[in-house]
């Protein structure tokens, strides 16, 4: 870590006595002082320390000083704010991105505006409208899809399910889910419409309950995080007439070996855990052997979404290069592909969605300014 | 100054009867068709015909009616709202021209048929041609109607303010009758109304009035009564005068529509506030944040928006959330409650700079809109170039409501005139490019 110049430390001393201690992470002044301006009200909240200005002091400056050390801002508060929801943080997940929260928010939107417009497509076949989030870590997507989708109030409800292969980061999207229906956030509904599913996309477990030949939708016994998915879903719909889900959406590990290396922050390899960032070095057999290390995890989610016919499908990626060929490989399959900018104006989410489906507005900008390109 | 060319001054005077335009207010496209009769257009397209339309109009209708069925062609193939009520404003006019246009064509045919001695037909067809030449003259109305752009305010009620202006104590006197007149105007009509401000003072010779404001409650009266603003000119032998002058003195009339009566049923800077639409392609967002590769690369907490919409230039930062999606939607929330309270307070700017404009301060005798000259028992009105020789009758309320559709009619010639202009020279323009 290069040393901060003497005439910054002055700077920044006279502002507040705390700010060079955060200014050592951040490394730009403002984004320094709004790290203090939610360290102090996070203090705040504290109602032993409130009669305390020196006690206050002293445990402000120590968050200050872990801070110093490059550990997250959601850790040393314990939770994240992902628009409407709040996830906890922990060391076993990947803190959820504001990328991630604009790919959801985007897509809410336009499901409001765009898709739940009329009646009939409100009714969904008389079907729950069914979302598989792969890759869930903490569960910020579907938790803040939850929380969306009971806005729109949907005559035949909606269904969301989770997978990771972490059970770290599947308990702390259990507590998650229960620490928003404790605060009022989501209904108690949400325990019954949410849930979280412990499987690995890139390697299925066999099932159980056969010898992992495929009899169809209807069956169990391809592998167990089919099984899994198809039991969650199954009692709500009919799957013979079409999909058993309607969106699959992923924010899969997609930084290269040496991206993990180069590219990313310190903070994040210290307190993030690797397996959320970087995909496994042992590739699975079904994948092609052209398909770089960190691509692994989309053609091998395009399959589910194929699998349980999905209409859509929505990905964040790592850039503009990675959107490429990830959209160049959901052509090649078929799909009808578009992208989205994030609020640096790089390509970060490749969307893809079946032709029959007529979901083109996937790629129309959003009306409620949720939308960067 | 534009020369009200089409006027006919005989007829005016003579054939405008009270029933007709009774009938204009209660009926308009009935009586039209009785007043229109009585007007003649300098610019005929037949010699003998007074009830052709004029060339230039008819041109223009039929380039507006071009339009229309082109964009009913877009619409067929393709639905869209801006084309859709483009379509609809051109609807009528497209309506009126087909009409007319088979109205014309009729009569043409009639006239063949009478012209043959030899067909049996031929005294029908004489007989025909009167009801036809009336059909024409409802649908040539009809279309001149339908090519003038409607007032943006047309369908307000609206306030009356009369004020005296030069002339001390003998201008209030002339405003006092002036109220009288608006007021009995009102009672003649069976408008709505109720007197908002009163305010006399005896003065020798009778009361004079310092300020008079009336309300008029019925909607579309701005349309009418909007002819009426402007300074009122009086030439007479006022009472205060002992060695028999006749002295010009004026009062002036204000006429406002009454707006905001409009405005729903919602909450201020709301998403239903009309005024609180703003487009995102003039919103520009500013996010604090590092530079990189972002995502899953960096995780540093870049919450903290500020926003800009650049056709108004207002600002708003937002970090109250740790959230940047929380924060840009309660910017932009906070961003279109703005935006409306400025369009909100620029429109009330335009409605006060309105009322000033209705009135030059200070206006001289010279721009009058309207002469009232009690020696010669007559009304001329400058606009429309029309004189009322019974002066008291008009001061009672009676013949002013001929008067106001006479500068009514002007108006519209005008508006036409002014549509025209604008027309060739888009033509010209488009030919010099070429």
């Amino acid at each position: 870590m290069p040393r901060i110049s003497r005439r910054i430390t002055n700077h920044l001393l006279k502002k507040n006595q705390l700010l060079p201690l955060l200014y050592r992470d951040n490394r730009i002044s403002e984004l320094a002082e709004s790290d203090l301006r939610i360290l102090k009200s996070h203090i705040l909240q504290h109602a032993s320390l409130k009669n305390s200005p020196t006690r206050q002091f002293k445990y402000l400056k120590s968050l200050c000083e872990r801070r110093a050390r490059a550990e997250p801002l959601e850790h040393i508060i314990g939770t994240a704010q992902f628009y409407d929801v709040e996830i906890l943080s922990g060391r076993g997940a990947l803190i959820p991105r504001t990328e991630t929260e604009s790919m959801v928010m985007r897509l809410c939107d336009d499901l409001k505006n765009y898709h739940f417009v009329n009646k009939k497509r409100r009714r969904n076949l008389g079907n729950s409208f069914r979302v598989l989030d792969l890759c869930t870590g903490s569960g910020p997507i579907a938790l803040l899809m939850a929380k969306q989708l009971y806005e729109l109030d949907l005559p035949y409800g909606f269904r969301i399910l989770g997978v990771d292969v972490s059970e770290s980061a599947l308990k702390l999207a259990t507590r998650s889910l229960e620490y928003n229906i404790k605060k009022g956030i989501l209904p108690k509904e949400a325990r019954r419409d949410v849930g979280f599913r412990q499987g690995d996309v890139l390697n299925p477990e066999p099932s159980i309950y056969g010898d992992g030949e495929d009899r169809g939708l209807n069956h169990l016994g391809k592998s167990e995080v089919h099984d899994e998915i198809k039991s969650f879903f199954v009692n709500e719909c009919q799957v013979d007439y079409g999909p058993m889900v309607d969106i699959v959406i992923a924010n899969p590990p997609y930084i290269s070996a040496n991206g993990y290396w180069e590219d990313t922050e310190r903070s994040v390899r210290l307190y993030e855990p690797e397996i959320a960032l970087v995909p496994p070095e042992k590739r699975p057999d079904n994948i092609a052997d052209d398909v770089l290390r960190e691509d692994i995890f989309y053609p091998a989610i395009e399959e589910f979404a194929t699998y349980f016919k999905s209409k859509a499908i929505i990905f964040e990626t790592g850039g503009d290069k990675q959107s490429s060929r990830v959209k160049a490989m959901l052509e090649s399959r078929g799909w009808e592909t578009g992208t989205w900018k994030d609020y640096r104006g790089i390509h970060r989410n490749v969307v893809g969605w079946r032709k029959e489906t007529g979901w083109n507005w996937l790629l129309l900008p959003s009306k409620d300014g949720m939308s960067y390109d | 100054m534009i020369r009200p060319q089409w006027v006919c001054l005989h007829c005016l005077s003579r054939a405008r009867t009270a029933t007709a335009s009774r009938l204009a207010l209660a009926r308009p496209a009935l009586a039209q068709n009785i007043i229109r009769r009585q007007s003649h257009t300098s610019a005929r397209v037949d010699g003998d015909e007074d009830f052709f339309l004029a060339g230039s109009l008819l041109k223009r209708a039929k380039q507006l009616a071009t339009e229309h069925d082109v964009l009913e062609g877009q619409l067929m193939e393709d639905f869209d709202t801006k084309t859709a009520a483009r379509a609809g404003h051109l609807r009528p006019v497209s309506e009126a021209l087909k009409e007319y246009e088979a109205a014309v064509e009729n009569l043409k045919e009639l006239r063949v048929l009478a012209s043959d001695p030899e067909s049996d037909l031929s005294a029908m067809a004489a007989d025909d041609i009167p009801p036809t030449i009336d059909q024409i003259r409802t649908s040539s109305a009809a279309l001149t109607a339908s090519l003038v752009p409607r007032h943006q305010f047309a369908a307000f009620p609206c306030t009356i303010e009369i004020r005296p202006g030069t002339g001390g104590s003998e201008a209030t006197l002339f405003a006092n009758d002036l109220y009288k007149m608006y007021t009995s105007l009102l009672s003649n009509l069976r408008w709505q109304s109720s007197v908002i401000s009163y305010q006399t003072h005896n003065e020798i010779g009778g009361e004079g009035c310092s300020e008079a404001i009336i309300s008029v409650s019925t909607p579309e009266s701005y349309d009418l009564l909007r002819h009426e603003a402007g300074v009122h000119r009086v030439q007479r032998i006022p009472a205060t005068e002992n060695k028999g002058r006749t002295h010009t003195s004026t009062a002036s009339v204000m006429v406002l529509p009454k707006l905001g009566d409009e405005e729903g049923d919602f909450e201020h800077g709301t998403d239903d506030d009309p005024l609180a639409q703003i487009d995102m392609k003039d919103v520009k967002t500013d996010v604090m944040r590092a530079s990189g590769a972002g995502g899953q690369h960096v995780n540093r907490t870049e919450s903290a928006v500020r926003m800009t919409h650049i056709p108004t230039g207002i600002v708003v930062a937002i970090q109250d959330s740790r959230s940047q999606h929380k924060n840009r939607s309660s910017a932009l929330t906070i961003l279109k409650a703005k935006v409306a309270e400025k369009r909100r307070k620029e429109k009330e700017e335009e409605a006060l700079s309105m009322r000033r404009g209705v009135v030059k301060v200070g206006a001289g005798r010279s721009d009058k809109i309207r002469t009232y000259n009690f020696t010669q028992n007559r009304v001329t009105d400058h606009r429309s170039g029309q004189s009322n020789h019974d002066l008291p009758r008009l001061m009672g309320g009676d013949g002013l409501i001929e008067m106001i559709e006479g500068v009514r009619e002007w108006d519209k010639q005008r508006s036409v005139e002014v549509m025209l202009a604008l027309q060739e020279m888009e033509d010209s323009k488009k030919n010099n490019k070429k």
